[in-house]
């Protein structure tokens, strides 16, 4: 039996990834290894530590091993796999509500927010996807906001031409606009976000939808809403085919006719026959956000006059499956039908 | 294996001329003697350096050499190719050949030695053979050692792989279908949570515009109530307004209306209208004229002192050779003529201060009443000089003392008779005293008999150079001064407020 020969039926043996040591010693020999310098080695390192962490036991431990930092100080390296495997371990300790407390501790989220600029797209991705997992919690989003994000990520947008990279920074931005839009409104968002409603994919679409109702929920932000005319561009996406783009351009619109300025530009855009159309949608948040945009219309003596015809498709609203619906229909009826 | 040959190429030898006969090449030496190295002295050798090794010429760190450096080396350079010019011209040459020959360099050496260009040179080959397949190697196989043993084993006897690969392929494929159903799961959750959060979110916005909606709906009715309100306010305000016009529209009717005729009563009234003759001799004439007749009467007074004076002095000498009896009627006389004047010129002076010509005729008549007062009492005096000093004088004059006044009783209580004329000065220096009571018992005096208390003095001093004589000089001068400087302060002032007092009445309405 003995051979020279190596025989040609090894077992699986992936060279990019470093040997996992048993147990409690696999983080600190990873944590030994990420802090080598050895840019193989640490590459390595992070490929294997990306698998462990999908387990969440293991965040604990990493947080407990402080390889927070060292992979935050992984994010300056030269070497762009070094780059984007470490966000992307940071994206995953970011998805535990420890991780994200050790990021804010460590102002990780600065370090991330640098390398929105990176030349190299995938860095980009997941430095963003990071950001935006720290986004969901009030503590992070005001790390966020601490960070003065929001022109920085308005910016990004803008300049970024992978639509997976533009769905990432509209999903942090949404997160900080609606913790605080003032600072959205100071960059002007509004005015930039408006031309990339009409341009992009549906998916970016009813993001920058979502973006725009949080910029218009402040008073100041309806104004600006009106005066750029936004109410010209949402109304044709009220007939687009995506429900999420149906339901964000119902609710912007929604928020925006809460002011009489707003009411009266969407009834001059004939939104009001449009809105009703959106009643019978098999989408729920589609029939509520129409239903609580009509509610507003109503308010407006032409806006009643006009959906005095179709109060019927209203009262058939009343009945349905959703209670809010029903009672957001309730309160549409009640306020067509109102009399001084 | 390889043949290297030489060849010499005699066989072409036809095809080539040659210029010397074709002859053998002296072999050479493959090993040469080093003789060309000799010892040679290290002071001379180039290659150790000697001096300052600073100095040492090196080669510039910057692949750049310095311009200045470079320059400088030229210039070196070239004054060395001078120089060795300049050398070779100085040196001495053979003389320069006859016309039509020239020059050749011979060989002077003592070995003739062909002189060429041309190197020598031998050709020399090698050609190596051609490369044969090399044979596969041999199989190794150890040299055999030992004793040769056979085991028969069977399929599946010692080792089997499906068997015994089982558990750790089950442990790879399972760790592996983990990891991808944790990722798969993970990715599923926050998909879902996503999912849930952005309903949730979709709600809680519908709500927030709900609240937006009743905040701005609120907004509205509160901004209608107080427009309103304003509008009813202002309503208000104007109906106020003209009612207050209306009224003060009235009222200026009913005031206006008997406005002028009211204006001219009260113009007329407050003397506006006056006649410009009547005026000029209430403001002119009537204060020149009292004050003319007043001068008049002071100097009338005055003489009347004068003669007061004289009398009395004559009466005072006269006074120690009399011994008066005094009568109880004529001490009454005298005081009563003494009362008389001040009751007449106080009962005038008030009117005095209204009317401006009133008052010089009543100081008159005072002044008249007084001398003739006094004329009356010298002249009493004179006749019968004890009514003065008589005791029943001082029973009288006690009395009214002795109950007013205690210092006079004891000066009185002093003495005898002589006492009792010291008395009489007592009397003056205690008038301040006895004037201070005598208007509660006269009435009449208080405002003429008070101010002499300043007046007094010039009066005092006067008698006091005639000793205790001027009892009743003393009276008088006291009183009268007292009561003219009175009279005319009034007067004047009456006068002075008289027209200003009417200018002011007038004036105020």
């Amino acid at each position: 039996m003995a051979s020279s020969r190596v025989p040609d039926n090894l077992p699986a043996y992936n060279p990019n990834k470093s040997t996992l040591a048993f147990g409690d010693r696999a983080l600190p020999k990873i944590r030994r290894e990420l802090s080598s310098g050895d840019v193989e080695v640490i590459q390595q390192a992070l490929l294997l530590l990306n698998d462990l962490l999908h387990k969440p036991e293991n965040i604990t431990s990493a947080v407990r091993e402080g390889l927070v930092n060292s992979l935050s100080l992984l994010l300056i390296s030269d070497d762009s796999v070094i780059k984007y495997r470490s966000g992307s371990c940071l994206q995953l300790i970011a998805e535990h509500a420890l991780g994200r407390q050790a990021f804010l501790k460590l102002n990780i989220i600065n370090s991330l927010s640098r390398l929105f600029v990176d030349p190299e797209p995938l860095v980009r991705l997941h430095s963003h996807l990071a950001v935006e997992m720290c986004g969901r919690t009030k503590e992070g989003v005001q790390g966020l906001l601490d960070n003065g994000l929001i022109p920085i990520l308005v910016e990004r947008f803008i300049s970024e031409q992978q639509i997976e990279l533009k769905v990432a920074s509209l999903e942090s931005l949404h997160w900080c606009l609606m913790a605080d839009p003032v600072p959205g409104l100071e960059c002007r968002a509004i005015e930039r976000l408006q031309p990339s409603l009409t341009a992009e994919v549906a998916d970016v679409k009813w993001r920058i939808a979502r973006c725009l109702y949080d910029l218009t929920v402040p008073h100041s932000g309806k104004r600006t809403a009106c005066d750029c005319g936004l109410v010209k561009d949402l109304v044709p996406l009220l007939a687009d085919d995506h429900h999420l783009v149906k339901t964000h351009a119902a609710s912007v619109l929604m928020s925006i006719a809460v002011i009489t300025e707003g009411k009266y530009a969407l009834l001059n855009e004939e939104g009001l026959d449009k809105l009703v159309s959106l009643l019978a949608d098999t989408t729920p948040a589609v029939r509520l956000n129409a239903v609580k945009a009509l509610t507003l219309l109503a308010e407006a003596p032409s806006g009643k006059e006009k959906l005095m015809k179709s109060l019927n498709e209203v009262t058939e609203l009343e009945g349905d499956s959703d209670d809010v619906i029903a009672k957001a229909a309730a309160t549409a009826k009640k306020t067509i039908t109102w009399l001084p | 294996m390889a043949t290297g040959t030489v060849t010499r190429n005699p066989e072409s030898a036809g095809a080539y001329s040659y210029s010397s006969q074709p002859r053998t090449v002296h072999q050479q030496q493959k090993y040469r003697e080093v003789d060309t190295v000799r010892p040679c002295n290290i002071m001379y050798d180039k290659r150790v350096v000697r001096g300052n090794t600073y100095a040492l010429h090196t080669l510039p760190a910057s692949s750049q050499p310095n311009p200045l450096e470079l320059q400088k080396q030229q210039e070196t350079r070239r004054r060395v190719l001078a120089h060795k010019r300049a050398r070779e011209q100085m040196r001495i040459h053979s003389p320069p050949p006859v016309e039509g020959r020239k020059h050749i360099d011979v060989q002077t050496e003592l070995y003739l030695e062909e002189i060429t260009d041309r190197v020598e040179e031998v050709d020399v080959h090698t050609q190596t053979d051609a490369f044969l397949d090399r044979p596969p190697t041999p199989l190794f196989i150890p040299a055999k050692t030992g004793m040769d043993v056979a085991t028969q084993i069977e399929e599946g006897d010692l080792f089997n792989f499906d068997l015994e690969v089982q558990p750790i392929l089950e442990v790879l494929v399972g760790k592996t279908v983990e990891q991808a159903l944790l990722e798969v799961m993970e990715e599923e959750e926050l998909a879902a949570l996503r999912e849930q959060q952005r309903i949730f979110e979709g709600n809680r916005n519908a709500e927030l515009i709900e609240t937006q909606r009743l905040e701005e709906q609120e907004r509205r009715r509160r901004e209608e109530k107080e427009r309103r309100m304003q509008q009813q306010r202002e309503a208000l305000m104007k109906e106020k307004e003209t009612a207050e016009k209306v009224a003060a529209r009235a009222f200026a009717h009913s005031y206006l209306s008997d406005l002028v005729p009211a204006v001219f009563t009260n113009l007329s009234n407050k003397g506006f209208f006056y006649d410009p003759i009547q005026r000029n001799i209430e403001t002119t004439l009537m204060p020149w004229l009292t004050s003319e007749a007043q001068k008049i009467l002071d100097k009338k007074l005055t003489a009347r002192y004068l003669l007061d004076t004289i009398i009395r002095r004559a009466v005072k000498r006269n006074l120690g050779i009399i011994t008066p009896v005094p009568t109880p009627k004529d001490e009454e006389e005298p005081p009563a003529t003494e009362e008389e004047p001040p009751s007449t010129v106080e009962g005038e002076q008030p009117p005095s201060t209204g009317e401006g010509e009133q008052p010089p005729p009543p100081t008159g008549e005072g002044a008249e009443d007084k001398p003739s007062g006094e004329e009356d009492k010298p002249s009493a005096d004179k006749d019968k000089p004890t009514e003065v000093e008589t005791p029943a004088g001082e029973g009288e004059k006690p009395a009214e003392e002795g109950g007013d006044k205690p210092v006079s009783t004891e000066e009185g209580g002093e003495g005898d008779k002589p006492a009792e004329e010291g008395d009489k000065p007592a009397e003056e220096g205690d008038k301040p005293t006895e004037e201070g009571d005598k208007p509660t018992e006269e009435g009449d005096k208080p405002a003429a008999e008070d101010k002499p208390a300043e007046g007094e003095k010039p009066a005092e001093d006067k008698p006091a150079e005639e000793g205790e004589k001027p009892i009743e000089e003393g009276d008088k001068p006291a009183d009268v001064p007292a009561e003219l400087d009175g009279e005319k302060s009034t007067n004047l002032e009456g006068e002075g407020e008289g027209a200003p007092v009417e200018g002011k009445v007038k004036a105020t309405p």
